[in-house]
């Protein structure tokens, strides 16, 4: 399933500096979740420091996860069923300024 | 005091535990459009009321203030970070010939350069000049950090070697970098400095400061004008405005932060005292979204 993934706000250093990522997820059994894509991103393209990205099974507090332009917390957060072609963004909100 | 966070805070639980997901309406809650957001405790909205409501929090934090007056000279402080990228465009669009209830003072923009202190930051300068002297065309005022300091060396020495922990580090920089905007600001003739402190990062920033003894200079720090320079008084208008809200007007209009890492970045979240409250505040805020309006009280 084909998605695209960006990451802003600083989020994007911990992915070698690069902000959009188009991807390609493996077909699977069970339907790819929020919760399933960070794991594979865990896995596949966190270049460093995994703790600064993800807590626990979600994503670090501080960070906001739009799912095509909308908050998460409108679908179902981490169990939002993920559809090709989805566009979905990481924002780091940890830096001031 | 604390009632009214408890009960939101109650009111919250209850919503997340409920499990059924249709409680948390996916309708904006003022016109019938589909949310894109949701504000506060559980207020979802349409692209379109969400920009109302910021831009409306904005323009109503200052006018209610009163605190400018018609055509006094006011220095924008811009790091290039979201929070004063969003205060950028706001304020460019609040002085525009066309804004309702136009802004009435005249704005000039400050930069400090950090660059020496980040090694791969080396176009920020570039794109900041690109974007308001070119873009926007206002009067851009660039200060490099190592400026005017003695003996030639440069901030970044003087950060590493007279200081031993980044909670110094953090809190030398913050220091260095209201001095500069200062003495930019009195060069000019602007009698405010306008910052993009928001409510979350103040939020972190009095506990740090308390944990550091500071617990005198928190009502200031926090304020939204803040007079404990003579002839420069800042001014604070995100500081009702949490850093989420920020995150989506930027995505929303397609501003992009120039600026994204300081000198605590990449560094874990118990490098410092600041991070340790920053991690604290937003960890909280996720499971309690009063935890912010808490602490100011």
């Amino acid at each position: 399933m084909h998605l695209t993934l960006e990451f802003a706000g600083g989020a994007e250093l911990l992915f070698g500096k690069q902000k959009n990522h188009s991807i390609d997820l493996p077909d699977n059994n069970s339907p790819w979740t929020i919760r399933t894509l960070l794991v594979w991103i865990r896995e596949n393209l966190l270049r460093e420091r995994p703790e600064l990205f993800i807590q626990g099974d979600s994503v670090r507090p501080g960070i906001l996860v739009l799912i095509n332009d909308t908050d998460w917390e409108l679908f179902d957060g981490l169990n939002y069923q993920l559809k090709a072609n989805d566009n979905i963004l990481f924002v780091s909100t940890l830096h001031g300024g | 005091m604390c009632q009214a966070n408890e009960e939101d805070d109650e009111l919250f639980q209850s919503l997340k535990s409920a499990g059924n997901k249709a409680t948390i309406s996916r309708k904006c809650m003022s016109c019938d459009q589909d949310a894109c957001v949701i504000v506060r405790i559980a207020d979802p909205m349409c692209r379109k009321c969400f920009e109302e409501f910021f831009i409306h929090k904005f323009r109503s934090t200052i006018s209610k203030s009163n605190v400018f007056e018609r055509g006094e000279r006011v220095l924008l402080a811009y790091s290039g970070g979201p929070s004063s990228t969003a205060l950028l465009h706001l304020i460019v669009d609040g002085l525009s010939v066309n804004a309702r209830r136009r802004l009435q003072f005249q704005a000039q923009v400050a930069f400090i350069d950090e660059s020496s202190l980040y090694p791969d930051s080396n176009d920020v300068r570039e794109k900041v000049i690109d974007l308001i002297k070119n873009q926007l065309n206002y009067p851009l005022h660039i200060v490099s950090i190592d400026e005017n300091l003695d003996n030639e060396s440069n901030f970044k020495d003087l950060l590493f070697q007279k200081t031993k922990s980044m909670t110094a580090r953090e809190e030398l920089i913050r220091r260095r970098r209201l001095k500069l905007l200062f003495d930019i600001a009195k060069r000019e003739n602007c009698t405010k400095l306008i910052t993009g402190d928001n409510c979350t990062k103040l939020a972190a920033q009095i506990l740090s400061d308390m944990a550091q003894g500071k617990g005198a200079h928190v009502a200031l720090e926090c304020n939204f004008t803040d007079t404990r320079n003579d002839s420069v008084t800042i001014v604070r208008p995100f500081r009702e405005i949490m850093s989420k809200e920020i995150a989506m007007y930027n995505r929303l209009n397609s501003f992009e932060s120039l600026q994204n890492a300081d000198i605590a970045t990449m560094s874990g979240p118990q490098s410092s005292i600041f991070k340790l409250t920053e991690t604290l505040v937003n960890d909280l805020q996720r499971q309690f979204p009063s935890t912010v309006s808490t602490i100011f009280r």
